[in-house]
């Protein structure tokens, strides 16, 4: 257990707790907003340094015709957005809890929705300053809001044509966020909305589907129109009728449907009674069916719930345990390792 | 089954700034959107449409950016949409909102059913929907949580005044006001939303109701509302520690409480 939590507000007063424990050997925790739905924080010994009264946002200016934005670590990604909503301008960034701490999210190299189109975190982060290995202020690289953004939802009853059409959607390079999650997933999704009144705006979604999967494009009104046109001839094809798809524009319209994706690790998080056992990988030697199918198989060879949602476009799934008890806590974690071993030796 | 709607394009977030000396919204300082009430009144006029059959026609008023919530309307499945757009109704205020769109549904004639939503988001008042049955002339009911039915001449409806439902009768034509939080709207469809743009609004301007229209009665200077000041709520924050018996201290929390009112 930590000995002492600290609240510094400035980067000075940071300073000064390093060096104040400088002789001791014990470890600085780091602490944001403690958002922690997907990543377990761990208990250990040591000073807690929590960061949220150090969120200042410093300047906006640019540089070469590109734009950056100076900011304390503490500041969360809401108050960024609410900073550029009228500014023209972005963070790419997006891991769908809106009050991560920026520290936070380079700290953990967040993965968010659009790192397969824009890249991974490194790419949008232009300096970062630590004092003792502690992040306490980044310069962030914006980019230019685009004409238009629209974000969709497709609902498919089978699951053999949801995987295909995932697989299809894939292709298309356009699509800025392919999100899945799977029917078990939203069936703790369909359990928060009743007690969580943001997820009120959303329609109640039918057990009878067998996932979800939402995208979002970021492009001109015209191309998306153009891509929306052969998206809908696509889901057709997979035997997604209107009644099964949603689609709304614009930031504010589209923040519903972020709201349902959040909801994935949001509502398995609040219902879970033991410590959230995940995956966190891209697996790029399956393809995005075959991982979902060997997430499945091997978790019901071992008889126990999982749910799996993630970002299908780099195929970088969260495959979540559910456990009921210890034995089946101890089961999961090994099945985690034995997944990870094999990932590092390029079996999945 | 004839149906209108009333619904409000409104500013999409608070960071939306305002005039402090019109008291105007300036509406280029942020997004907009529907307001968010008034999707859950298209919604119901949907359900009334598929049960019993007939037309949906939404009708706004505001600048021709307002065009955007009757797009919205559409992606929803609506069929018909009119945009009250002219520079002289900008500025009204609910009375002269409410008497202008009496004129325009007095215009288009043959509705049965006129809904609003509680409220906006904007303007949060309320009054728009019973201002305008009484304009009309016809019977409306407000906090409505349910329509039960709609029969040859009537329509029974269940209205949730405080912590009674009460379930009533009302006359057609009539004015109907849908509390919040009632019904779930949809969302729209990617073959109705890529549809709505190319879907047609009517414009009805000062010109095409002049004839019936009072022009004391419209726009800014038809507003028996005039705004004194518009400024925002004082933040203050205080922070105190105080320690000693409860029952001490909590004689000291109320006192300053007090003084803050």
């Amino acid at each position: 257990m930590s000995e002492n939590i600290y609240f510094p507000k400035n980067i000075e007063e940071v300073k000064k707790i390093v060096c104040t424990h400088s002789n001791e050997k014990k470890k600085f925790i780091v602490q944001g907003a403690k958002t922690g739905l997907s990543q377990w924080r761990e208990e250990v010994e040591g000073y807690v340094i929590n960061l949220t009264h150090m969120n200042n946002i410093i300047k906006m200016y640019e540089l070469d015709g590109t734009h950056y934005l100076e900011v304390e670590a503490g500041v969360i990604l809401a108050d960024i957005s609410k900073f550029l909503y009228s500014k023209n301008y972005f963070w790419v960034p997006n891991p769908t809890e809106t009050t991560a701490t920026i520290g936070g999210i380079i700290a953990c190299n967040a993965r968010g929705l659009f790192e397969g189109y824009y890249g991974e975190i490194s790419k949008h982060v232009e300096r970062v300053e630590k004092i003792n290995n502690i992040i306490v202020s980044a310069t962030l690289k914006l980019l230019k809001k685009p004409e238009a953004i629209w974000g969709l939802v497709f609902l498919i009853e089978s699951k053999n044509n949801l995987l295909n059409f995932i697989e299809e959607l894939k292709n298309i390079d356009e699509l800025v966020a392919i999100e899945y999650i799977d029917k078990n997933t939203i069936k703790y999704i369909r359990e928060l909305k009743k007690i969580a009144t943001k997820l009120n705006s959303l329609p109640d979604i039918s057990d009878k589907y067998s996932g979800l999967v939402y995208i979002e494009m970021h492009n001109s009104e015209e191309q998306i129109e153009e891509i929306a046109c052969s998206l809908i001839e696509l889901a057709d094809k997979y035997g997604c009728s209107d009644d099964d798809n949603w689609a709304l524009s614009g930031e504010e319209e589209i923040d519903k449907l972020r709201l349902l994706r959040h909801a994935a690790p949001e509502s398995i998080s609040t219902f879970l009674t033991k410590q959230m056992l995940y995956t966190d990988f891209e697996v790029k030697n399956k393809s995005f069916t075959e991982l979902i199918n060997s997430y499945e198989n091997e978790a019901k060879n071992k008889n126990i719930e999982v749910a799996i949602y993630g970002h299908a476009k780099i195929n970088c799934l969260h495959a979540t345990f559910i456990p009921k008890n210890d034995s089946e806590q101890e089961i999961a974690s090994k099945l985690l390792e034995k997944w990870n071993k094999e990932l590092k030796q390029g079996i999945i | 089954m004839n149906i209108a709607v009333c619904i409000k394009q409104v500013p999409a977030s608070n960071e939306i700034k305002m005039n402090s000396e019109t008291g105007f919204l300036m509406r280029e300082s942020g997004g907009t959107k529907i307001n968010p009430y008034d999707l859950e009144v298209i919604e119901v006029a949907l359900q009334l449409k598929e049960k019993f059959f007939g037309n949906i026609t939404v009708i706004t008023m505001g600048p021709p950016s307002a065009k955007d919530v009757i797009y919205f309307a559409y992606s929803m499945g609506v069929e018909r949409g009119i945009l009250l757009s002219d520079p002289k109704f900008a500025g009204a205020d609910t009375y002269s909102t409410a008497y202008t769109l009496n004129k325009c549904i007095e215009e288009l004639k043959g509705f049965d059913i006129v809904f609003c939503g509680e409220q906006t988001t904007d303007g949060d008042t309320g009054q728009v929907g019973p201002s305008l049955a009484e304009h009309l002339g016809i019977p409306h009911l407000t906090k409505v949580v349910c329509i039960e039915d709609v029969l040859k001449d009537t329509l029974i409806a269940t209205q949730e005044l405080g912590n009674k439902k009460v379930k009533i009768e009302i006359k057609l034509p009539c004015v109907i006001i849908l509390k919040n939080n009632t019904y779930n709207p949809r969302l729209p469809s990617l073959k109705l939303k890529l549809y709505a743009k190319k879907k047609e609004v009517e414009i009805i301007n000062y010109s095409k109701l002049e004839k019936n229209l009072d022009i004391n009665k419209i726009g800014f200077k038809g507003s028996p509302t005039k705004v004194q000041k518009i400024f925002l709520p004082k933040k203050t924050h205080k922070k105190d520690m105080l320690s000693g018996d409860p029952s001490v201290l909590s004689k000291i929390i109320a006192e300053e409480l007090r003084g803050d009112k």
